[in-house]
């Protein structure tokens, strides 16, 4: 009875999330608000996880296709010297504007330059800030969450309220001082958006561990003499690694849309490179007369951000305790 | 099939719940096309969704302006250009020559010290709240702008005046008897603390709007205080004598400039001035196209010139004038390598202008050779704009001892319009091809201003536009007195800069401008110590039912409109 | 329930000191003399120097704070420098433009996120189930920048339906409610789906359905009621996040709401507008969550009985 007060409450705030551009972490979704005290959760062994991670994919072909997908993005734009096939900024003015052709698939920009090789150039931009950020914050987001939710009491009580802070502040904003104090660039996209992702991590992760910590396998260690640090590690964390999936799929799609807000900004890819959050916004005037050159890249976003979150959905189907079948 | 009639079922739920929002949204207010009904008659094409009668100019501006009042802001001087006036016009004359004509001030003469200068005003010039424009408003104008408590934005176009200076430091209240004579309601003479060849001139651009007296203490004392007056946002108390009224101000949305009926030089034809606030370029196009707009500056929107050039309906709507100034690379003297002349030389000799013009401008520029534009005195047609030659280029950088070239930054903010960027991206081209490679580095212009105020700033890329027709107004307010430093030249011909501020104070007019021309060609080619690009044009695409727009006389993007009228009921 | 209530009141309280002092430093390290940026390059150095020392820019940090936490507790929140307005005066004008976005953007989401969410619950796995989740999942995935230009292109510039730009009528507000209605719906949708999902697998449930009761009836008495605690509040939420501002879209529309107002202070280093309408925003997504936990502890039974 106890253990219901603690969970229910934090669960509800979900993270307010960036009005625009990134999606609304789902937690109420992904968190049993009436915990019913599925049996399944406790007897699972870490291991399972990812057994149940491959297994989405063989009865799923959204999610398999997603996921090729965003394979195929990542090679393509690991290997963008290989695929791309000319030089991203090699500008040749005759062929400005240049409608798509046999030479250029996709049409050249205005200074001549092909769209596709800058697409898969671009792509590189987009996907780092996608992934990095997203890592960076989720790692400082467990830390801190775990930290809160284990230990309780006045840190507790601190890092959430910082947390609160952190999530109110408009983050596109909050970008803009970054960039404007520090110039704008890779870094400061980066540290914009860990600042601003970390917080709703440390809640949803605090929730969980709340929860966790009332479980009889954590008290039976406890109550053997079991470290705390090591109860963390070796038995709390793993049981939040399917939450923490199901948010990652989630923040990658949320921060390559907001990469695009923050080119709309001005503070995003910085030229001659470009993102296609970028090229949309530099195109956007040639829509009468070119619009491969607009809509390609927005449809990239697009279909990548789709996938992220075909992906994300299969995830939270299959890790999610209360959408199991029974 | 009955899946396919369940989602037919779902699409159809869902649209009519979306049709019922819009519909009912729309029901609440009554719909904004009304408005041109009354007088557009059966033919009237285009239905204003901004709900204000036909016979009103509608025109853009990018951002909200920031006021209407001279001692707030130096760069919007929209309004103050259609509600105010000032001593003296400028304007082109038929052989193209941009002259002084009297305004306010009917008559002046000069001594021959060149110290005094004394007016006659004319007596018919009715401020908006029915005072009569006398003298003592010349007077309270300046005043006003030097008042240290009013923090006044464009004290520097008055800080010549005999006691000006002390008058900013606080040392006394006002300039009457010492810099400004009254002799009489429509006399008064202004005296200089020193001679200055252009001031004549300064006295025409918007920062001498003349402001009412009694308004202006009115609206300090309603904003609570001169740094807070409420002089040039509240229409209500706002005052000038121009032709147009500060009607309504409503934030973000639109300012509306109504028609003076009593305007001394006769009231124009329209009911007023639309001004709407639309920050996207191609927002402003897509209202151009439907009709929303009647003019639409290509200046936002370079990539549309072509579109209008070669759209029969608007072909011969555009109106094209030369902008009275120049775009350039700045040259930073204290970054190496571009110390060393040659180097400066070959950084201008790498960059194909006219290519740049007909790609990037479609044409609407000519390639520069000097900083002083065509028009101005001093202007050098012989010297001819600055060759492309790569070759000449590579040697001049071997001979300098960078045979592989070097690297260069160029700055660039970070709310440079598209077609900025390209330019810079393709500038950047042509200079990697002779061995130069250029890094862009991006700042927020607030950064790069302060940047640029240290004299430590790398090449950026802007232009210059005369505030008035006097070469004076380029060359020393780039390289004389804090210009050089504050704008990143640092240039270092201190024989140069010595002459550029004697100048000013030459009287004889053919020697002046002969010495501006010497200066120009020194610079901008024996010293290669500015980059200079091109002079622009500026085009505007009008609908057809404008006429008689004439473009402000140095290309600016703010105008008057006063000689503007509409064309109704078609 | 009013202990809780009071007490996450109470904690609200040093949460906004905390944010003012924040905002405050945090501004303070943004490079760039606000009178420089506004005067642009038709600027005197010695009229630079001047009027910032005239308008209290060189004053030290500590003081300009002090004075300004002074003016707050009376009421003044400054002028702005860039538009010679009272602070206050801006924010008012461009708050109800915000509202008017935020009111139409949550209608759409509501009007189509609950009812899709709903029907592909019921519908779990069938085709029409995909449809309606792909549809709302493409409402998320799009770039909203991307998204509001094509519409802005197509419903207004081609198709002439609607109004292309401003925000004086409800017409104008339909566009850039869609943009923003369409990701927020897609959201609810999901949300909707899961948790109904979830509630429907609880044993009263099974009971009920076992009783006989018509599947409707399951629904709608039973799963909907319960289902809807956590949909309700992340829709407070989210409003509370369309009224902070929405940047993009009310630039991209012309709106002029806090965002843009947001935006234009901070390119324009204008403190004291910027300073004030960053609380403003930051303050309403505080409240925004607390009315949303409140709301909570309202609907949910297990917190409401303590």
């Amino acid at each position: 009875m106890f253990g219901k007060k603690k969970q229910a409450a934090p669960a509800v705030t979900t993270n307010p999330a960036p009005a625009e551009g990134t999606d609304w972490i789902p937690e109420g979704a992904l968190k049993p608000i009436y915990v019913e005290e599925s049996a399944e959760a406790e007897i699972a062994p870490y291991q399972n996880t990812w057994e149940k991670f491959w297994s989405i994919f063989k009865h799923n072909k959204v999610a398999l296709i997603s996921l090729i997908v965003i394979i195929l993005y990542i090679v393509i734009c690991v290997g963008a010297p290989l695929f791309a096939p000319y030089d991203p900024i090699e500008t040749n003015l005759a062929n400005g504007l240049a409608l798509p052709s046999k030479e250029h698939l996709l049409g050249c920009d205005k200074l001549g330059r092909d769209v596709l090789s800058r697409m898969i150039y671009g792509g590189r931009i987009s996907l780092m800030i996608g992934l990095f950020p997203t890592l960076v914050s989720m790692t400082i987001g467990t830390v801190l969450g775990i930290t809160a939710g284990f230990l309780g009491g006045k840190v507790d009580q601190l890092i959430m309220r910082i947390a609160d802070i952190c999530m109110a502040f408009p983050s596109l904003l909050l970008a803009m001082v970054v960039s404007y104090t520090i110039g704008p660039g890779f870094l400061t996209i980066f540290l914009a958006l860990s600042f601003v992702n970390w917080a709703g991590t440390a809640r949803v992760v605090r929730s969980e561990v709340l929860s966790l910590r009332e479980k009889e396998y954590v008290e039976a260690a406890t109550s053997i003499g079991v470290k705390r640090w090591v109860i963390m590690l070796r038995h709390i964390l793993p049981n939040c690694l399917p939450t923490l999936i199901v948010m990652l799929t989630n923040h990658i799609p949320g921060n390559i849309l907001t990469e695009s807000s923050l080119s709309f900004l001005g503070i995003g890819a910085q030229p001659p490179m470009t993102s296609w959050g970028l090229m949309v916004y530099q195109t956007k005037s040639y829509l009468d007369r070119n619009p491969t050159i607009t809509l390609a890249p927005g449809i990239a976003i697009l279909i990548l951000v789709v996938a992220f979150n075909f992906l994300g959905d299969a995830v939270r189907d299959k890790l999610d305790p209360r959408l199991q079948e029974q | 099939m009955k899946k396919l009639l369940a989602i037919l079922l779902a699409l159809a739920l869902v649209f009519s719940m979306a049709a019922c929002s819009s519909g009912g949204g729309g029901g609440e207010q009554p719909a904004p096309a009304d408005g041109g009904e009354g007088e557009g008659g059966e033919t009237a094409a285009v239905v204003y969704e901004d709900g204000f009668p036909e016979n009103v100019l509608r025109i853009t501006y990018q951002a909200e302006p920031e006021s209407a009042d001279p001692a707030c802001t130096t760069a919007d001087y929209i309004l103050m250009m259609n509600c105010m006036d000032t001593l003296v016009r400028t304007e082109t004359n038929a052989a193209g020559e941009n002259v002084t004509v009297p305004s306010v001030a009917e008559s002046w003469s000069v001594s021959d010290d060149g110290l005094t200068y004394s007016f006659h005003l004319r007596d018919d010039v009715k401020f908006h709240n029915g005072e009569m424009l006398t003298s003592d408003d010349v007077l309270y104008t300046v005043d006003r702008m030097l008042q240290p408590e009013r923090a006044g934005r464009n004290s520097g176009w008055m800080d010549m005046i005999k006691g000006g200076a002390d008058m900013l430091d606080g040392k006394i209240d006002t300039l009457e008897g010492v810099g400004i004579i009254i002799n009489g309601d429509y006399d008064l003479d202004i005296i200089l603390d020193a001679p200055y060849a252009p001031f004549l001139a300064c006295l025409s651009t918007p920062a001498w709007s003349l402001c009412n007296r009694e308004a202006g203490d009115r609206a300090d004392e309603a904003g609570g205080g001169p740094l807070t007056s409420l002089y040039g946002s509240d229409p209500e108390y706002f005052c000038g004598s121009g032709p147009f009224m500060l009607d309504e101000w409503v934030l973000n949305d639109h300012v509306f400039l109504k028609t003076n009926p009593d305007y001394w030089r006769g009231a124009n034809s329209m009911e007023g001035i639309l001004i709407r606030i639309i920050p996207d370029p191609q927002t402003e196009k897509m209202l151009f196209d439907a009709g929303q707009l009647d003019i639409f500056d290509l200046d936002h929107a370079l990539d549309q010139i072509p579109v209008y050039r070669d759209d029969p309906a608007y072909a011969n709507n555009l109106n094209v004038k030369t902008v009275l100034g120049t775009s350039y690379l700045s040259i930073n003297e204290n970054i190496e390598p571009f110390n060393d002349v040659r180097v400066r030389k070959a950084f201008q000799l790498a960059i194909d202008r006219q290519t740049l013009i007909d790609t990037q401008y479609y044409g609407a520029a000519t390639p520069a050779g000097t900083f002083l534009a065509p028009g101005v005195p001093g202007y050098d047609p012989d010297l001819g704009a600055i060759p492309y030659d790569p070759e000449q280029a590579k040697a001049l950088l071997a001979e300098a001892g960078y045979p592989d070239g070097f690297d260069m930054e160029i700055v660039q903010t970070t709310d440079a319009s598209t077609s900025d960027i390209e330019v810079n991206d393709a500038i950047a081209s042509y200079l990697e091809a002779v061995g130069i490679h250029v890094t862009i580095k991006q700042m927020d212009s607030a950064s790069w201003y302060d940047l640029r105020g240290t004299g430590e700033s790398p090449t950026y890329r802007t232009s210059w536009t005369a505030d008035f027709n006097d070469p004076d107004n380029f060359l020393y307010e780039m390289y004389g007195g804090s210009g050089n430093k504050r704008r990143s030249w640092n240039y270092y011909n201190e024989d140069v800069i010595k002459r550029l501020t004697d100048a000013r104070y030459i009287v004889d007019e053919d020697e002046r401008t002969a010495e501006y021309v010497w200066l120009d060609n020194q610079i901008t080619r024996e010293d290669a110590a500015m980059n200079v690009l091109w002079h622009k044009q500026k085009i505007r695409v009008l609908q057809s039912r404008v006429k008689g727009f004439v473009p402000m006389w140095a290309g600016y993007g703010d105008s008057g409109y006063y000689e503007t009228s509409l064309e109704l009921g078609n | 329930m009013v202990k809780y209530i009071v007490n996450r009141i109470l904690v609200t309280i040093p949460i906004i000191i905390a944010i003012i002092l924040i905002v405050f430093l945090l501004l303070q390290v943004l490079p760039g003399n606000p009178i420089q940026v506004m005067m642009k390059e038709k600027a005197n150095q010695a009229v630079i120097d001047r009027v910032t020392e005239q308008m209290g820019l060189n004053d030290p940090v500590m003081v300009r704070f002090g004075r300004y936490l002074w003016g707050m507790l009376h009421g003044d929140l400054g002028h702005s420098y860039k538009l010679k307005r009272p602070v206050t005066q801006l924010i008012m004008t461009a708050f109800p433009n915000t509202v008017k976005l935020a009111i139409t953007s949550a209608l759409v989401a509501w009007i189509i996120g609950m009812p899709t969410g709903i029907i592909s619950a019921i519908r779990k796995d069938t085709l029409l189930d995909r449809t309606l989740m792909g549809f709302s999942l493409v409402g998320i995935s799009l770039p909203v920048f991307w998204a509001a230009m094509l519409l802005q292109y197509i419903l207004g510039y081609k198709l002439k339906l609607l109004p292309i730009s401003g925000y004086s009528t409800w017409r104008h507000m339909i566009m850039p409610a869609i943009v923003l209605g369409w990701a927020s719906s897609g959201s609810i949708a999901r949300l909707t789906r899961s948790s109904l999902l979830g509630v429907m697998k609880n044993d009263y449930i099974r009971t009920a359905r076992a009783k006989g009761l018509v599947e409707s009836a399951v629904v709608t008495r039973h799963g909907l009621k319960n289902s809807m605690i956590p949909v309700v509040t992340m829709m407070a939420m989210q409003f509370a996040s369309l009224l902070s501002g929405a940047v993009i879209t009310e630039s991209v529309f012309g709106i002029g709401g806090i965002g843009q107002l947001m935006v234009s202070a901070i390119s324009q280093r204008d403190m004291p507008l910027l300073q004030s309408s960053v609380i403003f925003s930051t303050m309403i997504i505080i409240v925004g969550n607390l009315v949303a936990d409140i709301l909570y502890s309202f609907l949910d039974p297990k917190i409401r009985t303590q």
